[in-house]
């Protein structure tokens, strides 16, 4: 994943909370442009790693069998500071409530002991809405499972919710059928 | 336009939920926007925008934050504001109820000061004109 | 890769109200892998697109020469992704200016469809915070604008073309 935001995943309770760690490399392109003379981590791009925190939390819920954890809603977006090259991130989230197809997150990421950025997060949980007979719910299911453990696998607390159906490498040829 | 003072407490109420996130139980009167509701600088800013949208008032600046006066060294001495600081606050901010602070004028505590009454005090100020 | 998340200015009317396009391309580095099987671009990018349009708004109003930081989201709603060969087209209006920050909204459609809709807070850093100095060399930001079609479209309030800002 190109655009992924979390290096490593340091606390994992599934549909619960959430802790990773993302520092910025002073080689990322886009630092040329945001901005020439102060390279900074973009704002949103703060609030990407809170988004990719809360999706994974809700997706790797025992009970998780949509295909997609769609953002519905970002509330209260606040930054506070901001993140330099060689800075690190330490990323929260954590669920605050479920209504249905509906997981509001809170998250935050510090610095230090400041906050770079804050967010109320709501998903929704649902399906990619193609017919059925194209199977691609399950398709994106299985391969956001085995990315999540392509990416995050070699962390203890990753390992340790992984199933023996979990493949590591996603593919469109599943070897189970 | 004249406002009651319940439908102005209604309307700062759904200003301050909007942009600090809060529930609206939590903004009592004698809650502080800073310590209690959580505040920060930049939600000062957005919480002045729907003010003034809400209400069709302008709000300057230095009339909800006296920055000038409290760096100001003619009336702050090691950090406490001086009598005289005190006499320029109360004639800035008529409506707050700056009582409490002036049993010890800490500047570093006076971002803690403002309540959701004391906006109230202030919106019925600009509107009731 | 660029930081670039408005393709186009295709309208923008000095302390007003701006418009732009961003296409969703299938070959673009932040959809490589990042929902499998479902090409998504991420959401948060669609914040940084109007924020780009809405950013430009705000700071033109003062000649290019405040610091102009995003600041705060107060509300984004999604109401439905947005896709590889998608067209979003990104509206934003000024809807506040003070001295310390300016409040702007957004709207992105595709197809005529409400796709998102977002509530932004700019804040104006202080003189010699963090950084002294603009955050843009002198040029880049023209640069970069030129490559958006902002200066065939940006007018002020009475239709003519904007000012030559020399410091861009």
């Amino acid at each position: 994943m190109k655009y992924r935001q979390l290096d490593r995943i340091l606390v994992l309770e599934p549909g619960k909370r959430l802790v990773a760690e993302r520092t910025l490399s002073a080689d990322e392109e886009y630092l040329r442009d945001h901005f020439p003379r102060f390279p900074v981590m973009p704002g949103v791009m703060m609030l990407e790693a809170l988004h990719q925190a809360g999706v994974w939390l809700v997706r790797m819920d025992d009970d998780f069998d949509a295909a997609l954890v769609l953002l519905r809603e970002a509330k209260n977006v606040r930054f506070g500071d901001f993140l330099g090259p060689g800075e690190t991130l330490t990323v929260e989230a954590e669920v605050f409530k479920r209504e249905g197809t509906l997981t509001t997150v809170k998250a935050a990421a510090r610095k230090g002991d400041r906050n770079t950025v804050s967010a109320r997060l709501v998903f929704e949980s649902c399906s990619s809405g193609d017919p059925e007979h194209l199977g691609t719910d399950a398709d994106i299911h299985r391969l956001a499972r085995e990315q999540f453990f392509q990416l995050y696998g070699d962390s203890p607390v990753v390992a340790a919710i992984r199933r023996p159906t979990d493949g590591d490498t996603p593919t469109m040829n599943p070897s189970q059928t | 336009m004249t406002l009651s003072q319940d439908e102005i407490f209604e309307k700062v109420q759904e200003a301050l939920v909007d942009a600090l996130g809060v529930d609206e139980e939590e903004t009592t009167k004698e809650a502080t926007l800073v310590g209690d509701l959580g505040a920060e600088s930049i939600d000062f800013l957005d919480i002045v925008f729907k003010l003034e949208k809400a209400f069709g008032i302008e709000i300057p600046r230095e009339e909800l934050s006296p920055e000038d006066i409290l760096t100001n060294s003619q009336y702050v001495q090691d950090g406490v504001v001086t009598p005289d600081g005190m006499q320029e606050l109360k004639a800035r901010m008529p409506w707050a109820d700056l009582s409490k602070f002036e049993e010890n004028p800490r500047v570093q505590d006076f971002g803690n000061l403002l309540t959701v009454g004391d906006l109230c005090s202030y919106v019925e100020s600009k509107v009731n004109q | 890769m660029r930081w670039f998340w408005v393709d186009r200015f295709t309208e923008f009317v000095s302390g007003s109200h701006a418009q732009g396009i961003k296409n969703v391309a299938l070959d673009e580095e932040v959809l490589d892998h990042y929902c499998l099987g479902f090409a998504m671009l991420p959401p948060t990018l669609i914040i940084e697109g109007l924020a780009q349009l809405g950013g430009v708004l705000v700071h033109e109003v003062f000649g290019f020469e405040k610091r102009v930081v995003l600041a705060k989201v107060g509300s984004v709603k999604y109401h439905q992704p947005a896709k590889a060969g998608d067209q979003l087209i990104y509206r934003v209006r000024l809807e506040g200016v003070q001295e310390r920050g300016a409040t702007v909204t957004g709207t992105s459609h595709c197809e005529g469809v409400l796709q998102a809709e977002a509530e932004l807070m700019f804040a104006f850093m202080e003189d010699g915070y963090l950084v002294e100095g603009p955050l843009f060399n002198r040029g880049d930001l023209r640069a970069m604008l030129r490559l958006m079609d902002f200066f065939k479209v940006a007018v002020t309030a009475d239709g003519k073309p904007i000012p030559t800002y020399e410091n861009l």
